[in-house]
């Protein structure tokens, strides 16, 4: 199992000493995140998703548990896997009197990267043409798209993005979720902390969403939203539809001029049913919860984060 | 290895603030060599002129006359022959001209000084600033995200900035010495060859002490975190140290800058307070009643040798063991 999955805690915690004691950043996180595509980072502010980043890049020093990063204990054996994974954490960090070009390239020869690579990773970001300004010059965007550019240096198996599209605009957003997108669907493994849901949602396949450090609910997206058991209904007679599905069993909520039908059957036992009474449908739409009302359910309820753990 | 001191050698490059202070580093040198030249002059033909009349009219003085003539009356108060009073007693041209000549040992002594130790002071401050500078920007995180063994980093960074601080003690005092010889050549001065051996082994040390002086810096800073933070924590040392440790009595055998200037002087003399019995009518046997005391170079390195590695050791562990951010 291990050899499946690119990063892997076990028992994770984490404490920080503060002056009116200790604070519990992290506790027992048990996070796998298998080989191959996107997977969501989710949890409030203060949550543990960056403590956790970082103890996984070996910035902050676990206080218990064990990580792995491509089943190499770390951060041990971090020198050994470091050049197959590239991370932004937080906000972008470099040299605010270097230019673009100057940081990349100090960061280049740590690992003895040719120039090759930091032109196509600047040209990848949309950054050629302002390499040469001076970093304190960029946007908080062009800042970001730096830090995306130093994560592609290493050409990594593993991405780790820590709010990624931070102070990027609609379009340097798109441009970010394409970029990370198709890294995923090209074999990298992309583990992406965000606060936005609908961009997680849109093209992460796994998620995993933590609360108060401990875990909440991990899993494939589709397999968290859940299959939908409740549906919108339009007919001509909102009342005649909603008296002839309540008599046949279904639980039919009257919702203005729309049903709110909530049945485990089939959508097409509700077409038949009113189709059969001489009712056609205008209207069909599965009710599925969205990722955000996932998250917030979760995130405001932790008793639910426990049981989910133990159901694991 | 020798790629993270490549690497940290352009880094070092690059920052500004760096090539200010070694721009500061090459200009201390010019100034006080250039001011030194101008005070030590030779005398001008006018300025000589003025001696030769002010002593003309000294010896004409009946003031003159009439001590020399009271030395030769009484003789035994003056400590002299009789006939070597007029010569103990006559006005001399050099007294009339009061502009120092150049003398390589006083040179090496006060301008010599006075170079080692802005350098060296500059160049505690470019390492400080170096890499006071990656914590402050964040970018240390950045870094360890390509190189985790914080250990090589330090290393790396810490071996560039001492390197770089003995290469440019070592390039101010080759310039300044090979110009004040110079000077001292056209000038007819002599050049004894004990005071050339002085002037090496002195340039030499302070080569030495430069580097281990940036290398503390570097390592306080990377301890504390901040470039303020340390410059702060220096001038405790050098200036509140100094200060407390004087309030409170202790031998200035214990105070940094005598130690600084046993290792620069290949040893140095100090003021010690002679022992209470010292004071007494009959003070008692075998007790050390000198008040001057010699520090050793041997003493001198050993006392900078264990804060350096106090400061050393607390960085590293620091640096490895705590978090980034």
């Amino acid at each position: 199992m291990t050899a499946e999955l690119v990063i892997e805690t076990t028992g994770l915690r984490k404490e920080f000493r503060t002056r009116r004691g200790r604070r519990v950043a992290v506790e027992s996180l048990d996070l796998a995140v298998p080989a191959g595509g996107v997977h969501g980072f989710l949890g409030p502010n203060g949550s543990g998703k960056t403590t956790t980043i970082r103890m996984l890049l070996g910035l902050a020093r676990a206080t218990r548990g064990s990580m792995r990063l491509f089943g190499t204990p770390v951060p041990h054996g971090l020198p050994a896997v470091i050049d197959r994974v590239g991370a932004v954490v937080e906000m972008p960090k470099f040299s605010p009197t270097f230019t673009g070009r100057q940081n990349l390239l100090l960061l280049a020869r740590t690992r003895g990267i040719t120039g090759d690579r930091i032109d196509a990773a600047l040209d990848t970001v949309g950054l050629t043409g302002r390499d040469g300004d001076r970093y304190r010059a960029y946007s908080l965007g062009m800042k970001q798209r730096l830090a995306i550019a130093a994560t592609l240096l290493k050409d990594p198996q593993l991405l780790i993005l820590d709010e990624p599209t931070n102070g990027l605009d609609p379009a340097g957003i798109r441009e970010i979720r394409d970029t990370i997108r198709s890294l995923g669907e090209s074999g990298v493994t992309v583990l992406l902390s965000s606060h936005i849901l609908a961009e997680v949602q849109q093209i992460c396949t796994s998620v995993t969403i933590i609360g108060n450090g401990r875990m909440l609910a991990s899993g494939k997206v589709d397999d968290l939203l859940g299959a939908s058991s409740s549906y919108r209904v339009a007919v001509p007679d909102v009342r005649a539809a909603g008296s002839r599905l309540a008599a046949l069993g279904f639980t039919v909520h009257p919702d203005g001029r729309t049903l709110r039908v909530d049945t485990d059957l089939p959508p097409s036992d509700i077409t038949r049913a009113l189709a059969e009474y001489g009712v056609w449908l205008e209207e069909l739409t599965p009710l599925r919860p969205d990722l955000e009302t996932v998250f917030l359910e979760l995130t405001s309820a932790d008793t639910l984060g426990h049981e989910l753990r133990e159901d694991r | 290895m020798t790629r993270l001191l490549r690497l940290e050698l352009t880094r070092l490059r690059w920052r500004r603030a760096v090539l200010m202070l070694l721009a500061a580093c090459a200009l201390v040198p010019v100034v006080i060599f250039g001011t030194h030249a101008w005070n030590t002059r030779p005398v001008s033909e006018a300025q000589l002129r003025d001696a030769q009349a002010q002593l003309e009219r000294d010896q004409a003085d009946p003031g003159f006359q009439r001590q020399v003539e009271r030395c030769e009356r009484r003789p035994d108060r003056f400590g002299v022959e009789p006939e070597q009073c007029a010569d103990m007693m006559a006005p001399q041209l050099d007294w009339y001209l009061y502009q120092p000549q150049l003398d390589l040992q006083a040179t090496l002594d006060q301008q010599g000084l006075a170079v080692v130790t802005l350098v060296a002071g500059l160049l505690m401050l470019a390492a400080t600033t170096f890499v006071g500078a990656d914590w402050n920007s964040g970018s240390m995180s950045n870094q360890l995200l390509f190189e985790p063994r914080r250990t090589r980093i330090w290393l790396a960074k810490g071996g560039v900035v001492a390197g770089l601080a003995a290469v440019a003690m070592g390039a101010v005092l080759v310039a300044f010495w090979a110009g004040t010889m110079l000077l001292a050549s056209s000038r007819d001065v002599e050049t004894a060859a004990a005071v050339v051996r002085d002037i090496q082994g002195t340039s030499a040390r302070a080569v030495g002490l430069a580097a281990v002086g940036a290398l503390g810096a570097y390592a306080v800073t990377m301890l504390f975190r901040s470039t303020v933070f340390t410059l702060g924590a220096l001038f405790a040392v050098v200036v509140g140290s100094t200060v407390v440790l004087a309030g409170l009595g202790v031998s200035q055998r214990w105070m940094p800058h005598t130690n600084v200037q046993a290792v620069l002087a290949d040893g140095t003399r100090y003021y010690r307070e002679p022992p209470v019995g010292c004071y007494e009518r009959r003070p008692p046997e075998g007790l050390d009643c000198r008040e001057f005391a010699t520090l050793s170079l041997t003493d001198g390195a050993l006392y900078l040798g264990v804060f350096l590695a106090l400061a050393i050791a607390l960085s590293i562990w620091s640096f490895r063991r705590r978090d980034v951010p």
